[in-house]
């Protein structure tokens, strides 16, 4: 017992550091590159890069000139007065189940396909929505993206109790953005050896377009327009997410190739790592084990197994790490580098630890500079078993989708499945026999686990909210029984999107949970459908949240407990407190698509009866029927009479005898004619349509 | 009704019923007309098409120019006041007003938009210990409030700093001299421009000074050694001194005002002419035609960017930082404060990595250097791999002049420019007109031993001055002026160089004429512009805010005229960049895209299926009734004659 209080004093000082930490402010700018390699149970391999520049605070450290600071961006941070921004590019969809949800490099960098822009600005309130129109015009000039559609106020919303911001907030998405090369480059211009040296060099356009999985993401703090907090400084972080497969290798023996392949850099990129950039303060590239994987392998390696090294002698001390040597074991071999310091995760609160609801996991970290062309970094995994491992989940998994049929309603369906896995689930399991087991992984008076949903749908999808069904397990409840709070902007049309903020509170034992809620299609006129209606419009993913949970990763040295803060700005981002994120799919709704060359038709047509209107009725008021009879009785027989009305008598055959017959009917003929003739072409036209 | 068929009569008069059902049809058309115009009629705000006629005809017959003073000082000594002085200045200014106009005789020379409005309007005062008597033109603007524009008297009078200046004309003294003038007449004239003062010394004056010097001091070296003027004095040169204000002086033989000839008067004349009015760079014969719509870099509202950047080719090499803020206050910031009243710029800086140049350069033996040759500099910015721009200026329409500091590669050090005669550029820089300039700066020792300097340098303010001192004398270019002020020894002219903020109040006058000119003629022109292009186009719809816009322009550009006439500069160019600015805000109004969507073939496709089947039928109704009408009614006609 006495040892779990000097732990917990440990940690307590641990995070007291850090928290002085994470508000250090930089003397001088700073530059650091770092690459996070993390090997996936599905085979692929998540690459994340990660690139931070930090500039002190304006007011002590003069003002404009910047060394590596990109000016483009300390323009942008100047002019709107940002306080936070985040933009992500995105390509494919992160897959929650297999890859990850709880971790903090996941929970930040899975994002919704295509463009998704929010920023916090710290200008007076009837300013803002100029100023958010303004910053979309200037990014997508920068990032050569159609950003600027999310000027639009119809689009963009105001979410009310996320995020938890002093300034004013403004969320948009565009799920339909394309993401290529085009936005890289300018992207990589804002770092200050773009692709000339350093991990930027990895960057194979063709190989990490390819991937499965690919997210550009900017995110922007500034503590300089902080009215009431601290006066901080600027930090830019630029990410690059993506999860690859490495290209075949030969090597991988016939019973490994259905669940692992063999990886390195050189087969992830095509390229290897020969030296960092000149300019960064730090570049590593890290190595990170998730727990459930180094449990495997430590079951694996209780097994008899004995296997000469092929690449290095007697394992050294320091590559043992709770009995498991990191570097040669008989789950992997890692090839190419020795690693030059290992890191265990510190768990995160006392009952973590005590329950060791986690294996910690481990980090490998490769100083880039010690490497170069004559002898370049080339880490990689080369498995020897088969191992499968399942990451940190979070407590649910999501899923939404529409029902219905037709182009006048439907519903949004919003299901939400428990995982399994969850550690969250511990709780649970207390029964009342042991009373002691009451220490849960969630706070104290907790009782039950919270979800929030942010959703944003665009006005021509018309949500009716008093349709809001909850089911839970099967049973529907009254969302007052569930919901903690809840916040509901109606759209306007053509002006704001309807926003559903709501937080529910389930039960620890419910597996599903399930909302949903009807709609009405709207009508869009002519002009507001994009140039391919046919294919439907995009409803920007939901975002869920569980606040209960936070991704804060801490890692130390291993075989001390503590005591150990690495103040790069790697460890400073995984430090960050932030909410388990987990964004929906993306949906696709059908409106009625018009037939664009329709107003013209309907011009014509109308245009067609009135002109026949107007000459029938001309004809008709001035036609001297009495006249016409005389005159057709004098000129009988000869060439007068119309020859179109000698066809037609002769076609009414026999009774055309009688030439005071015909003389009566034709004018009536006429009449009926026209008519007939106006009837076709109306039903020709109402046909075509 | 018994009606005779074919070429009989007939016995009653025809009916009109139909025929007036008929025009009754075409007449509701007809009132319908102007219902469906005013009802498809697009919005269009009026445009004071004829006020902009004027302006634009005015500007063509009468271009906006700006008054100059022209105020020269006879410094003498006591003289007995006589009657005839006052005749005498009277001479004097018109042999001076003669001069300047045989100078503009030869107008084709200049760029006419930089001139003085009709020359110069001459002043002559007599500054003598005892008289101060100032020519019937200077007395006469006394009265009308404008003496403040003219220097006091008592120069001659003052201390022996002047004389112990005066006597010492090294280009340092010249510098002390200058500032003795400008605190001397300070506050006593307004510092708006378009008021220039020559100061006179004649030689007399300079050896009566210098022999009370000596009479005066015990320790001479050899006084008049030091006095170059003395001796050539004899050669009849007269020394001629431009200063950083706005006041020149000469020292000389016959400039006093007994001995004042048609020699110093065109000497005068020129002076005032080559620089004070057209920026000293028509020095002699070598005179440069410039294109007459020579523009400068500056956009429409009077903005540009200066964006300095360093640019360190191979960071692997070596990695050099600048102290840029200290560079911008000491050396940047009193020059945007001089340029203001015509040019806001605003400053700006970056650091670039990784940025080779475009061309490579070959290692030529003789001059130890790695040489780009002059016909390669065009291609030497590598657009590629400078990202120059900048946010900033994408949000609006403003200029931006880069200035880039080159640091190359440790394999291409030192890096030299060559001109085109072969030699080796001094500044070791380049202009791109519009684009900004270019200095190439070798890291000192980078041909000595290979360094291992990869970690940061931080260019010191003293290493950075020679590189500024060449930025400014390429902004000077850029504005089309002479890179340096003019030093020229034929006709023995010296400049005091504005070192503090790299332009003279002078030059800064003629830069603001000719923008001031520039500004007014091109709201001129983009304003009709905009209703010869309203007028062809008839569909476009016109915003209330572009005919506010033109409205505001025209009133300032009025406004600019008045200034102009009472000789005010800084309104003169507020308003005429207003003018501008507003105009061209009017041409690009983004509403008048909407055009685009809605051409004339659009209507024209619309209305026909209506109008050509119904108008048809109208016209034959109307055609056969009224022919009917006729043909029936000459029978009735014939009728009643028969039965006559």
């Amino acid at each position: 017992m006495r040892k779990l209080v000097s732990l917990f004093l440990a940690l307590a000082l641990v995070f007291h550091v850090i928290r002085v930490q994470s508000q250090r402010l930089t003397e001088e700018e700073e530059f650091s590159e770092d690459l996070l390699l993390r090997p996936l149970p599905d085979g692929k391999v998540l690459a994340h890069f990660l690139f931070t520049n930090l500039l002190p605070p304006v007011k002590s450290h003069g003002h404009h000139h910047h060394r590596l600071f990109p000016k483009a961006i300390y323009q942008l941070v100047q002019k709107y007065h940002i306080q936070q921004m985040e933009l992500s590019f995105t390509q494919g969809r992160w897959d929650y189940q297999r890859w990850g949800a709880l971790d903090p490099i996941t929970s930040a960098n899975a994002k919704p396909i295509g463009v998704e822009l929010w920023a916090v600005f710290d200008v007076p309130k009837d300013k803002v929505d100029a100023t958010w129109r303004n910053l979309t015009h200037a990014l997508s000039g920068l990032f050569c993206a159609s950003i600027n559609f999310l000027e639009s106020p119809a689009i963009v919303a105001t979410p009310g109790l996320q995020r938890g911001v002093s300034g004013y907030l403004r969320y948009g998405a565009l799920p339909r953005e394309a993401v290529c090369t085009e936005n890289l480059t300018p992207w990589l211009k804002l770092l200050p050896c773009r692709d000339k040296a350093g991990l930027t060099t990895l960057l194979e356009r063709p190989r990490i377009y390819n991937g499965h999985y690919h997210s550009l993401r900017i995110h922007l703090k500034s503590g300089e327009f902080n009215k009431n907090g601290p006066e901080g400084g600027t930090s830019l972080r630029q990410s690059l997410t993506l999860v690859l497969k490495p290209s075949k290798s030969a090597v991988v023996p016939e019973r490994l190739k259905s669940l692992h392949s063999n990886w390195s850099l050189y087969l992830l990129f095509k390229k290897s790592l020969v030296g960092k950039c000149p300019l960064a303060s730090s570049s590593q590239v890290h190595l990170e084990l998730e727990g459930s994987l180094v449990k495997g392998l430590q079951n694996h390696a209780t097994t008899e197994f004995l296997f000469i090294s092929l690449w290095f002698d007697v394992a050294d001390e320091s590559q043992i790490v709770d009995k498991l040597n990191v570097v040669d074991n008989p789950g992997y071999l890692l090839m190419n580098a020795l690693p030059n310091r290992i890191l265990k995760e510190i768990p995160k609160s006392e009952w973590e630890e005590e329950q060791s609801v986690h294996v910690p996991c481990l980090l490998l970290d490769f100083e880039v500079q010690d490497y170069s062309k004559a002898y370049p970094l080339n880490v990689g995994l080369s498995w020897r078993a088969p191992i499968a491992w399942v990451p940190r989940q979070g407590p649910f998994r999501v899923t939404r989708f529409l029902t219905g049929s037709g182009n006048e309603r439907g519903s949004i369906a919003i299901v939400l499945k428990a995982n399994s896995e969850s550690y969250l689930r511990s709780c649970s399991k207390f029964t009342p026999e042991n009373k002691d087991a009451q220490v849960c992984a969630l706070d104290e008076g907790a009782s039950g686990i919270d979800v929030t949903i942010f959703e944003m749908v665009p006005w021509y999808v018309r949500l009716y909210f008093h349709t809001l069904k909850v089911v839970l397990d099967g049973q529907q409840v009254a969302l007052r029984d569930v919901a903690k709070w809840m916040r509901v902007s109606p759209s306007e049309d053509r002006k704001s999107p309807a926003v559903l903020e709501m937080q529910l509170q389930v039960p620890y034992n419910t597996s599903v949970i399930s909302l949903t809620v009807e709609f009405d299609k709207g009508y869009l006129r002519i002009d507001e459908h994009p140039p391919d209606a046919n294919r439907g419009f995009d409803l920007p993913s939901a975002l869920f949240t569980f606040p209960q949970l936070q991704t804060a990763r801490s890692y130390g040295f291993v075989n001390t407990t503590a005591n150990a803060v690495f103040d790069q700005p790697f460890f400073q981002t995984l430090l960050e407190e932030q909410l388990v994120q987990i964004y929906s799919e993306n949906l696709l709704v059908h409106l009625a698509t018009p037939d664009f060359s329709m107003p013209y038709n309907v011009i014509t047509f109308t245009m067609t009866v009135l002109a026949l209107y107007f000459g029938s009725l001309l004809n008709v008021l001035r036609r001297r029927l009495g006249e016409e009879e005389r005159l057709q009785a004098k000129t009988t027989g000869s060439q007068h009479a119309g020859k179109l009305m000698t066809l037609i008598s002769k076609y009414f055959g026999k009774r055309s005898d009688s030439k005071h017959n015909v003389q009566t009917r034709t004018p009536l003929l006429k009449l009926v004619l026209i008519i007939s003739v106006a009837a076709g072409i109306a039903i020709y036209y109402i046909l075509g349509l | 009704m018994e009606v005779v068929v074919g070429r009989s009569t007939r016995s009653t008069p025809p009916g009109r019923k139909r025929l007036l059902i008929t025009l009754s049809v075409v007449l509701s058309f007809l009132l319908g007309t102007p219902l469906w115009w005013k009802s498809t009629e697009v919005y269009r705000s009026p445009l004071p098409f004829a006020a902009i006629e004027t302006h634009a005809n005015q500007v063509a017959s009468l271009a906006l120019a700006l008054p100059c003073d022209l105020h020269v000082i006879f410094v003498a000594l006591p003289i007995p006041p006589k009657e005839e002085d006052q005749q005498h200045l009277q001479v004097v200014v018109d042999q001076i007003q003669q001069q300047i106009s045989i100078i503009l005789a030869h107008k084709e020379q200049f760029n006419s938009s930089e001139s003085c409005a009709s020359g110069f309007q001459v002043h002559v005062t007599l500054d003598a210990e005892n008289v101060c008597l100032r020519s019937r033109s200077a007395a006469g603007d006394q009265q009308n409030n404008k003496v403040a524009k003219f220097w006091p008297c008592g120069l001659a009078t003052v201390d022996s700093d002047l004389q112990e200046l005066l006597l010492e004309s090294s280009s340092d003294d010249d510098n002390l001299l200058d500032e003795f003038f400008w605190s001397f007449s300070k506050g006593e004239y307004l510092a708006t421009g378009g008021c220039y003062t020559v100061v006179l010394f004649d030689e007399d004056l300079l050896n009566i000074f210098s022999n009370e010097k000596l009479g005066e001091a015990t320790v001479v070296e050899v006084g008049n050694q030091v006095n170059p003027i003395s001796k050539e004095g004899k050669g009849k040169r007269r020394r001629r001194v431009v200063g950083k204000y706005r006041h020149a002086w000469m020292l000389g033989p016959e400039l006093g005002i007994l001995s004042f000839g048609r020699d110093a008067a065109s000497d005068i004349a020129d002076l005032a002419v080559m620089y004070f009015s057209h920026g000293g760079r028509l020095s002699g014969k070598d005179v440069v035609v410039e294109d007459k719509e020579e523009s400068m870099p500056l956009s429409a509202d009077g903005k540009a960017i200066l964006s300095f950047s360093l640019l360190n080719a191979e960071p692997s090499d070596w990695i050099f930082d600048w102290a840029f803020e200290e560079v911008e206050q000491r050396f940047l910031q009193p020059l945007v404060e001089a340029l203001w009243p015509f040019a806001h710029l605003f400053v700006e800086s970056q650091v670039l990595y990784y940025t080779p140049k475009a061309v490579q350069s070959h290692w030529d033996a003789a001059l130890q250097s790695h040489v780009v040759p002059f016909k390669q500099l065009p291609f030497f910015v590598n657009a590629n791999e400078w990202h120059l721009d900048s946010s900033s200026a994408a949000a609006g329409r403003s200029k931006l002049l880069h200035f880039a500091i080159y640091v190359p590669a440790a394999k291409e050090c030192p890096l030299h420019l060559q001109l085109s005669t072969g030699r080796i550029s001094q500044t070791n820089g380049f202009t791109s007109p519009g684009w900004g300039g270019i200095i190439v700066w070798n890291p000192p020792g980078c041909l000595g031993s290979s360094t291992d300097n990869s970690t940061g340098h931080q260019l010191s303010t003293k290493e950075l001055e020679p590189l500024i001192g060449v930025v400014v004398a390429q902004l000077r270019t850029l504005f089309g002026l002479p890179p340096t002020v003019l030093d020229d020894s034929k006709t023995d002219t010296f400049g005091v160089p504005a070192t503090a903020r790299g332009f003279a109040d002078w030059e800064v006058d003629v830069l603001l004429r000719r923008r001031a000119v520039m500004d007014v003629h091109a709201s001129a022109s983009t304003l009709a512009s905009l209703s010869r292009l309203v007028s062809s186009l008839p569909n476009m719809v016109i915003m209330d805010e572009i005919g506010d816009q033109v409205t505001s322009s025209l009133t300032a550009a009025k406004a600019a005229r008045e200034h102009a006439i009472s000789g005010a500069y800084h309104a003169t160019a507020d308003a005429a960049r207003k003018a501008r600015g507003l105009a061209e805000a009017a041409f690009f109004q983004p509403s008048i895209m909407s055009l685009l969507y809605f051409p004339a073939e659009h209507q024209l496709a619309i209305y026909t299926p209506f109008f050509v089947p119904v108008l048809l039928h109208m016209l034959v109704a109307v055609i056969k009734e009224s022919s009917r009408y006729r043909r029936e009614r000459r029978s009735y006609l014939r009728g009643l004659q028969n039965q006559d």
